[in-house]
């Protein structure tokens, strides 16, 4: 019975815990405490959205004119279309944009893992801004490019 | 505080039949044996994981830049390469032991740390996915399986232990959706009364697909005809909050296992033909845990879900107070007749 009770307890820490955990890793900002998510996934309807976007100018002998975004240049990088990429876009044009040296570099280098060469990539960043519904419905954005940056890695 | 306390699990086993709610319900022996079934097939398939990774195991073990979670940040300190051959060796080894000995404690920690460096090691590269963290809870919870649960004459004790470990996992994995359908809620409600766009408004759900294309480039089977025609997807994100919500109220109410676990697998197929987010994992423990439940009742007994569904069972009371007066009046009817 004793030995009963006592799994019993560390079942209710176990879920208790991993409850309490979760929560400190939404407010905690250096995130997620591994692996006990706070899973608020798609918590927030987007609003007017402000984001970042890498574009491609020149990818080894191959030139985009104009501009095209990182993940649509067929074969650059692997796994274009997951949210791996996408966050690592927001992390670097966050970066550049407040002048965070260190973070864009991490940020840089970790984005460069994904490259499928290592071919010299010219580009420049792009800071977004857009209404989703209106954009998915071909409207114009508005687009500020963040001086720079763009020189070759 | 006793009394509410007792009043609290009262309302929240309510349906069990430790509650006294009537037959349907396996014995101990059956669920036990259940259970044991379970507890072996999330072993299996932990291997089946560990053989399905065997592809990316080359790409995994270069080095490159990467952004290190705690449970593989000591590969930083050693020869990088070593290290991750090492994680990736480890794991697949104790995928593969506790699968043929799922009994010893000493292989389902194994399997546990293997697991979770595996994960981490997938999710350092500077986003953290959801994907594989619920085989992760799910691994760790059965850690604390009994001495001897695996034996078919199992002792009493050690029965009650394992099922009691089974009830906690299905409680952890319901409640990882009772926290993301919070999220939902909190924001939602943050957004409706700050005056923004929000969950519950006709484009609500629209919104979040449309953005979600946006920023992965890419195109689903659903995502653009509910971007088009966001009253059809108004429902879908309501329901979904509610169905998260309550999911870990689900988990202490056997009657609702099977349809809890259906209508959250449809949920991640939804997921997947509309906003191309695929969770096979989450699908695969939804079914061995609920569908499979080992605590499930057999058969289809529409009245006692209805009484037990979180929050709506409001309309069953109803309907059944309607009935017991229609039923009274019908009675009190004939008695009246019958002294005529």
């Amino acid at each position: 019975m004793k030995k009963y009770r006592r799994l019993q307890a560390a079942l209710i820490a176990l879920v208790v815990g991993t409850f309490a955990l979760g929560m400190v890793s939404a407010v905690r900002p250096a995130g997620e405490i591994f692996p006990f998510a706070s899973w608020f996934l798609f918590s927030l309807v987007p609003q007017r959205v402000t984001s970042y976007e890498i574009r491609v100018r020149q990818w080894g002998e191959r030139n985009f004119d104009p501009a095209r975004p990182l993940i649509q240049v067929e074969g650059l990088v692997r796994g274009p279309q997951s949210s791996v990429v996408y966050q690592l876009v927001q992390r670097f044009g966050r970066a550049v944009e407040s002048g965070n040296i260190p973070e864009r570099d991490i940020a840089w280098r970790l984005l460069q893992a994904r490259f499928s060469s290592s071919e010299a990539v010219r580009y420049e960043v792009v800071r977004l801004s857009y209404d989703p519904m209106e954009r998915a419905r071909g409207a114009r954005m508005e687009e500020t490019v963040l001086e720079g940056v763009g020189l070759p890695p | 505080m006793r009394q509410r306390l007792h009043r609290f699990r009262k309302w929240l086993w309510r349906g069990t039949p430790e509650s006294g709610a009537g037959g349907g319900f396996p014995s101990i022996a059956t669920r036990s044996g259940r259970a044991q079934l379970v507890v072996r097939a999330f072993y299996f398939y932990l291997l089946v994981l560990a053989a399905i990774s065997l592809p990316e195991f080359s790409g995994l073990a270069q080095p490159r830049a990467l952004s290190l979670l705690w449970p593989v940040a000591w590969i930083d300190a050693m020869e990088p390469v070593r290290g991750l051959r090492f994680v990736l060796g480890f794991y697949l080894l104790a995928s593969l032991a506790v699968a043929l000995w799922p009994g010893p404690r000493f292989f389902r920690i194994a399997a546990f740390l293997g697991l979770l460096c595996f994960v981490a090691l997938k999710n350092s590269e500077g986003k953290i996915g959801h994907s594989l963290h619920l085989p992760v809870l799910v691994a760790l919870a059965f850690a604390f399986l009994p001495r001897g649960w695996e034996r078919p004459d199992a002792p009493r004790p050690v029965r009650m232990s394992l099922l009691q470990v089974c009830a906690a996992t299905q409680v952890l994995l319901l409640l990882t959706y009772t926290m993301s359908g919070l999220g939902k809620l909190g924001g939602g409600a943050y957004e409706w009364l700050s005056g923004q766009a929000h969950p519950f408004q006709i484009d609500g759900f629209s919104r979040i697909v449309a953005e979600r294309l946006l920023q992965t480039n890419s195109s689903s089977i659903l995502g653009r005809w509910i971007v088009d025609h966001p009253w059809l997807g108004w429902p879908l994100l309501p329901g979904a909050i509610y169905l998260q919500i309550t999911a870990v109220i689900a988990a202490f109410r056997p009657s609702l296992h099977r349809l809890w676990g259906t209508a959250l697998i449809l949920f991640h197929i939804g997921n997947a033909f509309i906003l191309t987010i695929y969770f096979p994992h989450s699908i695969f423990l939804l079914g061995l845990f609920l569908l499979a439940s080992p605590f499930a009742p057999a058969g289809f007994d529409a009245r006692r879900i209805l009484a037990d569904l979180p929050i709506l069972s409001i309309f069953s009371r109803v309907t059944s107070r309607r009935s017991m007066v229609a039923a009274t009046a019908i009675t009190s009817g004939n008695m009246d007749g019958s002294a005529r």
